[in-house]
């Protein structure tokens, strides 16, 4: 057997698994002397006083009694020798089965992901607590001898015979952490708190019980039973996630080297397609650096005023100052209008590829706390976001820093560290005031989960949070305020004189509506009606008092922010109802959906506002997986409009179709097989799309095709907004359903 | 094969006890197997060849001459409108002084049908006479794209077919991780990246031959693999680096095979054959096939140019070759000398073919073309690049230098071609592909060496410690990022005006003779090896 092993091990020639485990097996069962008591012990009780440690260099490792009708299999018990790393021996009464389950064919991940499991519960330094036997031996044996008369005997009875155990705690002695206050209504409530359920705290717990007083039972950890607990193979998969403690400096090692990558991508596209969008941003540097503050929002040298939030323009300011140093005249007011010149456009690229840096910060912070794999995933779905790259690095925008903050700010919320959640929300606002779609979320969170706990201390907590956020606020906006600006800032950040939509129709709840009222006029007029064709675009300004409608009644921005607030109540009545760390993810990004369905003038850019955040929670469960799957690929879809160049179709495309196959393989590793996956009521598990979404996203393609090479092919130059249009409408369809999928979610979530 | 990656994993795992896992942030990817991670590695590095198309090509905008690319596209223009016959023949239509077709015919035959695609959409592009020095958007797009294509069609599927090839040859060895790094070495090399979708050439299809021959060679299909060989040689007479690897090998395969005389006529016969059916228009007579042959080898344009850090330019610091001797007598100098030096491997192969061997045999002898034979340029030494990224795994610390100094040899070159940017880009990226958490790159670096022919290594590891250790090679790396800064910063002194370009040429030169060396040691080390081990064998 050993020869087979060296065989396997040290030349890697294909031996049969089978066969070593089968050899492996009658090795074991010659040494079965020292596995016999082991077996025993977990038998019965009354036998633990056989119980021996293991022989040095083993680990012992029992999970017998963790057969469950659900799991379908027995998980094996494992004796792993350490000296030789890594034999395993499988030995067990349900072995037999337990080898069945290794080496069927017919699930080929789950056998490859079963053996990779076994070796990661090896690995880690496993304590047999053989206390807890004798612990236990002792319980039961002084059950009927114990007199119950309060709890200070039962302390007692454990001193005397000096065993360790968790500890049992008066009411009002547990010293608690301030945020942890809310526990102590639920603490008070009770005669005696028991902490830990290992077996002592178990039976010491019952025996209180019987004794009539009423016990509350604590456990920090999720799963019951402490250090001798017997868990099954998912639940040791879920206690592992748990205590994996990130190891910084790896982390962020790795986090950097999947950032590096990204920024390569970055530089490379430095001399692809830029939208206007780069000489606006070129035009904010010239008049933050050449004018004087009280100018900024006033000055009208281009039509690219300044129309985003202070801090924005304090940012530009900074910039100008290396702007300057660079190239003077990327800042000139009047000579560096539609300045091209290289130096212009690589300063502008570069300082968004290092303003990214946030991003890079605020997706560590908040993929500190989980397993590899899902951090992995989060750092593919949000530093390779194929659609912040478009935006970004090809149309160009600032998004990634913005981002940044976002994240930053919601991983402090999911914290619990609410005032700092808080203040970052509010300086993303003055960045860019589109966040505050999400602010009636975030108000209403940190009002019922930051100011609780009585009258005095909630305005306490209120005036202090309040105290932030005005704090922030006035640092923004004070030096407009002194100037007498403020309305001029205002007017220049909303410019409600925009049209209902933007140039390109982007993906919402009103291009069904437009669709519905031209199809309506044309039945109309089909039927001989006499129906006027609307003056006014929906893109351009408000013409006058004309309306953009044929037939249906005309949206205002009025409308549209009813709108919004009616889709974003039964989730800021949850909220109310129950503010949880856990969901604020969802909350936030469910806002930004309605805005982005109903609001007024959506970019089509906005989208990514809730397919950012999304994507750090869509490792939590494979439904979250699907959704995002679609999700973001719609997503990143009705981005493509935006790069209408045929040099930049390629790498759209391949942008996207990377997105999309890393985005299965990874989502499919992760939910692979039946074995890892929560498995409830004999579903299939597995990454998979249904039908729907398979034919939707093959849909997507056709649209593609249609926009690209049949409708250029069939019609030529007629009708050029058709492909547009279609692309918009179909996205509609794919963001709507997000939208529905996430209230579903977020209503279910009680 | 999916009974092996299981293996696979599972030893994988058995090797990280001490990190687990969990540090491999790619081990969802991996697992999977080697295709999943080839289809995504591949995709990547395509979108990165179309960034680095973003960029310009060679002789961009610099009438009359502009450069590679307009070369490219004059090809297609004559291919296209011309017949056969004419277009290794100068004439009224056809100017063999502006960028003459100086390619085999495999060439020409590419150039028609990317033609025939840029015309059907920019006619313009390839009008005989008036599209010289045609530069617009749509046609660098088209051109970009033909690139593109041949990379999908013909370097990528090699690339898998070798890797296939080459793990079933290492019978598992390694995990699937260092199998995906592996891919990622040879189809994010960053050197033909840049040669190809910067600069502007088509080295991904005669590459990609070879890589598939080298593939087939190695898989037993001798037959097979004499094919490509030859279609790669007739794509680019620079494959002849490699002839005296792939005619030792084989010849040494035939040798030990039942009927060597049979083979060895098999093989011959395989190769006339693709020979004639490539050729098969300028058969028809003798002056023709001539004429084309005096195209493919163009003596009058002398020993070297630029600055190439092969034998002949670095030593003409000290003898003025060119000065000295007729441009005869230099050709027969530096034939002899490329043979005498590939000569050794080229035995050693003939003596002992095996597969490993088969690999290093390629290195050296096209190491010996680049250094020794006559008009070698900057661009070749992708070919000794090659072979060692196929080699990836088993030297896994000497790609990085390699690959460090061929881009630093070829930056002169690059920073002509505006190409700065990518060429930054690409490296830094090539440095972190290389050192990916969990590949073999950042281990190898660490306590650990990958190379399991422990005693190989002990005997060459004398040569290695002296010539590569990391105190040199550091104070080498930090020298060349010195130059970097200096080249694109200052200007050289009126006097020397390519000061800066010597002394990359001379730094580069003496690091690839190193090589040279190291590589044919160990080579004849490995047939010692073996050898040894088949003694050892026999006493048993």
């Amino acid at each position: 057997m050993w020869k087979q092993r060296n065989i396997w091990i040290v030349q890697g020639v294909d031996v049969d698994l089978k066969h070593i485990l089968i050899s492996s097996w009658s090795w074991a069962s010659s040494i079965k002397h020292y596995l016999v008591s082991s077996v025993g012990s977990s038998r019965s009780l009354n036998r633990c006083s056989n119980w021996k440690p293991p022989p040095s260099g083993f680990v012992k490792l029992n999970t017998d009694r963790a057969k469950s009708s659900s799991l379908g299999f027995p998980s094996p018990a494992i004796v792993a020798l350490e000296d030789a790393k890594w034999d395993i021996i499988i030995d067990e009464t349900d072995y037999a089965q337990a080898l069945a389950a290794i080496s069927d064919k017919s699930r080929g991940k789950s056998k490859r992901n079963l053996v990779i499991k076994i070796k990661e519960l090896c690995s880690r330094k496993w304590q047999v607590p053989s206390e807890a036997n004798a612990t236990t031996h002792i319980l039961v044996g002084a059950m009927q001898k114990i007199p119950y008369d309060s709890i200070s005997h039962v302390v007692s009875y454990f001193e005397q015979k000096e065993i360790k155990f968790g500890r049992v705690e008066v009411p009002f002695s547990i010293p608690l952490k301030r945020n942890q206050s809310h526990y102590r209504q639920l603490i008070v409530s009770h005669d005696a708190v028991v902490l830990g359920t290992a077996l002592n705290e178990r039976i010491l717990s019952s025996l209180l019980s019987v004794h009539r007083l009423k016990v509350l039972h604590m456990d920090r950890n999720e799963y019951y039973g402490g250090e001798p607990t017997s868990l099954n193979l998912i639940q040791c998969n879920c206690m592992m996630e748990m205590q994996e403690s990130p190891r910084t400096p790896v982390v962020m090692v790795q986090l950097s080297w999947f950032f590096g990558i990204a920024t390569i991508v970055k530089l490379l596209l430095i001399p692809s397609y830029h939208s206007t969008d780069l000489e606006v941003h070129r035009h904010w540097l010239a008049i933050t650096h050449s004018l004087p503050l009280s100018q900024w929002y006033t000055n009208e040298t281009s039509e690219w005023t300044l129309d985003y939030p202070p801090f924005f323009a304090y940012l530009e300011r900074f910039l100008s100052m290396f702007a300057h140093l660079i190239d003077p005249q990327i800042v000139h007011l009047h000579h560096g209008l539609n300045y091209k010149a290289n130096s212009a456009i690589y300063f502008q690229r570069m300082s968004v590829i290092v303003s990214d840096l946030f991003l890079l910060y605020g997706v560590y912070r908040s993929t500190l706390a989980l397993a590899s794999l899902k951090r992995n995933l989060i750092w593919l779905l949000v530093i390779w976001s194929p659609g912040l790259l478009i935006v970004d690095h090809l149309h160009f925008q600032y998004n990634g820093f913005l981002f940044g903050w976002l994240l930053l700010s919601l991983s402090f919320l999911a914290q619990g560290r609410d005032v700092m959640g808080g203040f970052l929300f509010a300086v993303l606002l003055c960045f860019k005031h589109l966040f505050a779609v999400a602010a009636p979320v975030y108000f209403v969170y940190l009002l019922r989960h930051y100011c609780r706990g009585g009258l005095v201390r909630g305005f306490a907590r209120l005036s202090v949070m309040g105290a932030t956020v005005v704090a922030v606020f006035a640092a923004a906006y004070g030096p407009f305020v002194y100037h007498g600006q403020i309305q001029q800032v205002i007017r220049r950040m909303f410019p409600f004189g925009r049209g209902l939509c933007h140039a390109y129709w982007a993906p919402n709840f009103w291009v069904f509506y437009i669709m519905l009222d031209k199809g309506i006029a044309f039945l109309l007029r089909k039927f001989g009606f006499n129906i006027p064709a609307p003056v006014a675009s929906f893109t351009g300004g408000l013409v006058g008092d004309a309306s953009p409608f044929a037939i249906l009644p005309r949206v205002t921005p009025l409308t549209t922010f009813i709108m919004v607030l009616l889709a974003l109540s039964p989730c800021l009545f949850r909220t109310w109802k129950d503010p949880r760390p856990r969901l604020i993810v969802r909350s936030v990004a469910y806002a930004y959906t309605c805005g982005f369905l109903f609001g007024w003038h959506v970019h089509e850019k906005a989208s990514l506002h809730f397919s950012i955040p999304l994507a750090i929670v869509a490792v939590e469960s494979l439904e979250d997986a699907k959704h995002y799957f679609l999700l973001s690929i719609v997503s990143c879809y009705s981005l493509f409009p935006l790069l209408y160049e045929a040099q930049e179709y390629p790498i759209k495309v391949l942008l996207l179709l990377l997105h999309t196959i890393l985005m299965w393989f990874s989502f499919s590793a992760q939910y692979s097989g039946s074995l890892w996956g929560d498995k409830k009521g004999g579903e299939k598990q597995g990454f998979e799309v249904g039908w729907v979404t398979k034919s939707y996203l093959i849909g997507v393609v056709v649209v593609e095709i249609w926009g690209q090479f049949l409708h250029p092919y069939l019609f030529g130059d007629k009708l050029p907004f058709v492909p547009l249009m279609l692309i918009s409408m179909y996205c509609a369809i794919g963001i709507l359903y997000s939208w529905i999928w996430q209230l579903k979610s977020i209503l279910i979530s009680s | 094969m999916k009974k092996k990656g299981e293996m696979k994993k599972v030893i994988k795992v058995k090797d990280k006890v001490n990190d687990g896992q969990d540090d491999d942030p790619w081990w969802w990817l991996v697992q999977e197997g080697i295709r999943p991670s080839f289809l995504c590695i591949s995709l990547f590095a395509l979108l990165v060849r179309v960034a680095v198309g973003l960029h310009p090509y060679s002789g961009a905008g610099t009438p009359p001459k502009f450069g590679d690319y307009e070369a490219q596209r004059h090809w297609m223009e004559i291919t296209l409108n011309l017949p056969p016959k004419d277009w290794y023949r100068n004439s009224s239509v056809n100017d063999l002084s502006y960028w003459g077709l100086d390619y085999p015919p495999l060439t020409a035959y590419q150039s028609y049908v990317h033609g025939v695609f840029l015309k059907t959409f920019d006619p313009d592009s390839v009008a005989l006479f008036t599209s010289r020095g045609y530069e617009s958007y749509l046609g660098k797009l088209l051109m970009r794209w033909t690139v593109l294509s041949s990379d999908v069609l013909i370097f990528f599927p090699a690339v898998l077919y070798f890797v296939l090839v080459y793990r079933s040859m290492r019978f598992g060895m390694g995990q699937n991780s260092d199998v995906a790094w592996h891919i990622a070495m040879i189809v994010l090399n960053p050197c033909l990246i840049l040669i190809d979708h910067g600069h502007f050439q088509y080295n991904c299809i005669s590459l990609g031959l070879t890589i598939a021959a080298i593939a087939a060679a190695l898989s037993q299909k001798d037959l097979v693999a004499s094919v490509l060989y030859c279609l790669a040689l007739n794509h680019k007479q620079m494959s002849a680096y490699f002839a005296p690897a792939f005619f030792g090998y084989l010849l040494g395969k035939c040798l030990r095979k039942k009927n060597p005389l049979l083979e060895v006529t098999k093989l011959g016969l395989m190769v006339i054959g693709t020979f004639a059916v490539v050729w098969w228009p300028y058969l028809q007579s003798k002056d023709a096939a001539l004429a084309v042959l005096s195209r493919l080898a163009p003596f009058e344009r002398g020993i070297y140019e630029d600055y190439v850090a092969n034998f002949w330019c670095t030593s003409s610091v000290l003898v003025k070759w060119k000065k000295l001797y007729s441009t005869q007598s230099l050709r027969i100098f530096s034939l002899a000398a490329t043979l005498i030096t590939c000569l050794p491997s080229m035995v050693q192969q003939i003596l002992a073919p095996s597969s490993k061997g088969f690999l290093y045999a390629l290195l050296n002898s096209s190491f010996s073309f680049y250094l020794f034979s006559f008009q070698v340029h900057e661009k070749s030494i992708l070919l000794p690049l090659l072979p060692l990224t196929l080699l990836a795994l088993e030297e896994s610390r000497l790609i990085l230098w390699l690959t460090h100094f061929a881009m630093f040899s070829m930056f002169p070159l690059l920073h002509r071609d505006k190409l700065v940017l990518a060429y930054m880009a690409l490296y830094t990226l090539f440095i972190l592909v290389y050192f990916a958490p969990c590949g073999p790159g950042g281990r190898c670096h660490g306590t650990k060496t990958l190379d399991n022919t422990q005693k190989t290594k002990r005997s060459v590891d004398f040569i290695t410690s002296i010539t590569f250790h990391p105190l040199v090679m550091g104070c080498l790396g930090l020298c060349s990022l010195i130059l970097h800064v200096i080249y694109l910063t200052m200007h050289p002194p009126n006097k020397y005006p390519f000061l800066f370009e010597a002394v990359i040429m001379l730094i580069c030169f003496s690091q690839f003779v190193l090589f040279t060396f190291y590589f044919n040691s160990k080579q004849w080390m490995l047939s010692k090896h073996l050898t040894s081990k088949d003694k050892q064998k026999k006493l048993i």
